[in-house]
């Protein structure tokens, strides 16, 4: 056996987080045993090396050999993949999500994320509106501050709410001042970030948003480790993708949907199949735009809309 | 009667000193500005219901250009501040040849900041990052703050070249 | 050489650039520098510096900073605060440090609106501090009292360390705020004890002036003050209310009293270009130290000390008291050195098991003993940063003389720890209520 190799792994979630705890300790465990104890990852949560939004450049320049964070805080640096965000493509769950994105980013290949040696990607699965006042239809959400970024900022301003930036850390702030009077993001920010605390109605929007998280090495780091290592790092991703890390934000989901509405009495409303309708037609041209985006950046937007059309229908079937 | 090179400083002080003040200047604007932008942005809201849509991002924009622009200005004024009585009962030559080196080390040390600060700017310029919600570009603002960290580095190389005078003066 | 031995020779370094008079931002920034390069590459904390620098300039949280000491310069400019503090001097002056009292006072009641430590200091210190020392208060007493004063503006909600603390431990934030309320007032009390006792020893630090009448004390009320009182509810009940975060509160505090002393013809054009002036220069001042902090911290972290430091504390054999007290002292050592936020931060992930699974001390208590181990990271020296902002505003008093008047304060706060360890119901019972 060689000599072990120490590396740095990056991300934002607090210590306590369930992707720290579960999904950063699990794979380290993984990987330690698999590969007798010669990788050896020591994690930095809660942003005390790199911020949310500094993790992908922090993995290029070596500032940690490895980083776990959102493709969608770093805005206008990986265009093709915002196909995965767009509006109007229905992901059942997080098992979805993530294996329609992993699957299609290993046949698209983009020249964006080349620069490093990605690992992993997770998805949160569908976003839900979590506001202090019930949104039953498009009137209710008319002039209301929610918050959201990036794309699904422009979403939710085609559907005539008001979208309010900020990172999910300040959300909470903002919502029991009534600076924003909602947010779009998965379930589980309702317990993980406390936000069902501060808002009283779940309305659920599962064709509205999707974010993905990545787990990326840094290529000279990856280019330095031996061949056998490589083959284990690549084979305990591979196994633990599967059984954990794709399908991990769904459990989180579920205990944070049963907290909300048991110990803080959240309402839970479901848009009737009218009212679905009603948004769907407002989402779609984003999806149209981002096709057009594409084809003046001439990157293939409308092959991997397709795609993941053809696999979310696929896993939402299976899954 | 003073030599060529104490005309030359002097007139290397005198523009580097109306930089920092033009700087300081654009920083106090950038200030108000932010003041401004959020007082209109909460007026539009609260009777308009249509808020400047990225007022979050325009207000860490904008006080980047406060806090970077106001930097040297505040080199100048001596205004970040040390610990001095360690050094406060030196003799005078000694302090300022003291003096003179940290304000060499640091002269040096943010010329280098400033260059990896431009590299920094280039690299949002290539990777096409933009501002969430109101897709301005980053780099400008880096480009700022390296070109207020070269201005700062001007006033502590002058500093140096100062204290180097009082040192060794007889 | 192991990561430990080097983060001890970065915490030396800095010591050493601090002694040869570099201001106090290079150092931290240069030796965190030069720590990190060590321990990864040059390449990559080059690329911490940049980033951090500009993460930490560009932020809107932080943006609260400009606007509030803005808002502090130009009522102090356009004589406001000094009308202001008339009436304070006229109610509580001839009391021995009745002025600083009354400052005490004014911290807690602008902390119930800002959440954040130093941006209470930087707004109370550019209004009491000038006026302290026209009616002859002594240095250390008033800048020091200020300085102090702060950690009420994090005691009482909202408070940004709550924030994080609930944030990195899923603990209530609601909860965390009501729990400072007790503390907060136990804490101003103290502090007012402690100015009230050291002026009766020493009647120089802040000498008791004349008795008013009450007809004259209205009096000083009067002359614009009232708008002023209309400005400062609508900033600070708007906060209140919801319609504002901190950063809008302090620019509508700012644009208030902007306009006002426009249109009154109170703030002339030479005065408002001060004000901008000092406004610029202190904000400079203070968010690069909040960045060098930032990247200090950084080496710390990839460091390991905390970590190893926290490791060694959780496996000591001893009583549950004995470990939380040891704790309290590292807290104290590395609040010497280490930034509040960064060392809260830094130290929750270790410490936190520890103190809530091992000891079985309450979680949203520990909260409120975080917020004041910070309220005295802030005032001791030589990284302080309340002190340093105090430095800022009240240029011509040495730093020496500000850290010599924070003794008795540092005392009182630990008083107030002690107190909050011996009675955890103080913090406890308005939390329980919900
Ligand atoms: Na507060
Ligand atoms: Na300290």
């Amino acid at each position: 056996s060689g000599k072990t190799v120490t590396l740095r792994l990056a991300h934002f979630f607090p210590a306590t987080h369930p992707a720290e705890t579960v999904m950063v300790q699990g794979w380290a465990q993984a990987l330690a045993e698999a590969s007798d104890g010669r990788i050896k990852i020591v994690s930095f949560p809660g942003q005390t090396l790199l911020a949310a939004s500094e993790v992908y450049d922090g993995v290029v320049t070596g500032i940690a050999d490895i980083g776990l964070s959102a493709f969608a805080y770093t805005r206008g640096r990986f265009p093709l993949l915002e196909v995965f965000e767009l509006p109007g493509v229905t992901y059942e769950n997080s098992k979805v999500a993530s294996q329609v994105a992993w699957e299609a980013i290993k046949e698209l290949n983009p020249t964006e994320v080349r620069d490093t040696k990605l690992l992993m990607v997770l998805a949160t699965g569908p976003g839900d509106l979590f506001t202090k006042s019930p949104v039953r239809t498009l009137e209710d959400l008319q002039g209301m501050e929610i918050r959201a970024t990036g794309l699904s900022a422009k979403t939710l301003s085609v559907l005539g709410a008001i979208p309010v930036a900020m990172p999910q850390s300040e959300a909470y702030e903002a919502l029991s001042r009534g600076l924003v009077k909602g947010n779009l993001s998965p379930l589980e920010v309702l317990q993980g970030w406390r936000h069902a605390e501060v808002t009283e109605y779940l309305t659920l929007t599962p064709f509205l948003y999707n974010t993905l998280f990545f787990v990326t090495m840094n290529q000279r780091t990856w280019n330095s480790l031996p061949a056998d290592l490589q083959a284990v790092v690549e084979e305990v991703s591979e196994r633990f993708f599967q059984d954990v890390a794709m399908g991990l934000w769904d459990t989180q989901n579920e205990a944070a949907l049963k907290y909300a509405v048991e110990d803080t009495g959240q309402q839970v409303v479901t848009l009737s199949d009218e009212e679905t309708a009603r948004w769907t037609e407002l989402v779609l041209p984003i999806q149209v735009e981002f096709v057009e985006e594409m084809r003046k950046k001439g990157l293939p937007g409308q092959q991997a809309l397709d795609l993941v059309q053809e696999l979310s229908e696929k896993y939402n079937a299976l899954y | 009667m003073p030599s060529r090179s104490t005309i030359y400083l002097k007139q290397a002080e005198k523009h580097v000193w109306g930089a920092c003040k033009v700087f300081d200047a654009i920083a106090g604007i950038s200030l108000i500005a932010v003041m401004l932008l959020i007082v209109l942005n909460i007026i539009l809201r609260a009777f308009f219901k249509s808020p400047i849509l990225g007022t979050y991002e325009y207000v860490g924009f904008l006080t980047s250009l406060t806090v970077s622009l106001a930097l040297a200005h505040c080199a100048l004024k001596n205004g970040h501040i040390a610990v001095g009585f360690l050094v406060a009962k030196l003799p005078d030559r000694l302090r300022a040849g003291i003096d003179a080196m940290t304000n060499a080390v640091s002269a040096v040390f943010f010329i280098f900041c400033a260059k990896h600060m431009l590299d920094y700017g280039r690299s949002f310029a290539a990777s096409g990052e933009v501002g969430l919600t109101t897709k301005i570009p980053f780099y400008p603002f880096v480009y700022g703050l390296a070109a207020s960290l070269i201005l700062l580095c001007l006033v502590l190389f002058l500093r140096t070249l100062e204290m180097i005078g009082m040192a060794v003066r007889r | 050489m192991s990561a430990t031995l080097v983060g001890l020779g970065g915490i030396g370094l800095f010591f050493l650039l601090l002694i040869v008079r570099m201001p106090i931002a290079y150092a931290m920034v240069l030796s965190g520098f030069l720590g990190f390069s060590w321990l990864i590459t040059p390449e990559a904390a080059f690329r911490v510096v940049s980033k951090d620098l500009y993460a930490t300039f560009s932020s809107y949280s932080l943006s609260v900073i400009p606007m509030f000491i803005f808002m502090g310069f130009l009522a102090f400019y356009s004589g406001i605060g000094a009308r202001l503090f008339t009436f304070a001097y006229r109610t509580m002056g001839h009391f021995p440090g009745g002025l600083a009292i009354a400052t005490q006072a004014t911290c807690a009641l602008f902390g119930a609106v800002c959440g954040s430590n130093t941006a209470t200091a930087a707004t109370i210190g550019a209004i009491a501090i000038p006026e302290m020392k026209k009616y002859r208060y002594a240095d250390t007493l008033s800048t020091a009292s200020v300085a102090a004063g702060g950690a009420l503006g994090v005691l009482f909600p909202p408070s940004v360390i709550f924030i994080v603390y609930g944030m990195a431990t899923e603990q209530s934030i609601g909860k965390l705020f009501l729990a400072g309320i007790i503390p907060g007032f136990v804490l101003m009390f103290l502090y007012m004890a402690t100015i009230f006792i050291m002026a009766r020893i020493n009647p120089a630090l802040g000498p008791a002036g004349p008795k008013f009448t009450w007809k004259e004390r209205l009096a000083a009320l009067k002359g614009g003050i009232w708008e002023v009182f209309v400005i400062f509810s609508l900033s600070l009940g708007g906060l209140f209310a919801g319609w504002f975060t901190p950063t809008e509160a302090g620019a509508v505090g700012a644009g208030g009293v902007f306009f006002l002393t426009l249109i009154q013809r109170k703030l002339r054009w030479e005065g408002l270009k001060r004000a901008l002036a000092d406004s610029t220069r202190t904000t400079a001042m203070i968010m690069l130290l909040v960045a060098a902090a930032v990247i200090f911290g950084r080496f710390m972290a990839v460091s390991r000390i905390p970590f190893e430091l926290a490791t060694w504390a959780g496996q000591l054999d001893l009583p549950a008291y004995v470990v939380m007290a040891l704790i309290l002292l590292i807290y104290l050592v590395l609040g010497f050195f280490i930034d509040a936020l960064a060392l809260v931060l830094l130290t929750i992930p270790i410490f936190y098991p520890v103190v809530v699974n091992v000891l079985g001390y309450d979680p949203i208590w520990f909260g409120v003993i975080m917020v004041m181990v910070v309220a005295m990271g802030v005032i001791t020296p030589p990284v302080g940063m309340n002190v340093y902002i105090i430095k800022g505003i009240a240029a011509d008093v040495p730093l020496e003389t500000i850290f010599r008047g924070i003794w008795p304060f540092l005392a009182a706060l630990i008083l107030c720890i002690v107190i909050l360890l011996a009675f955890p119901s103080l913090t406890l019972f308005l939390p329980n209520m919900i």
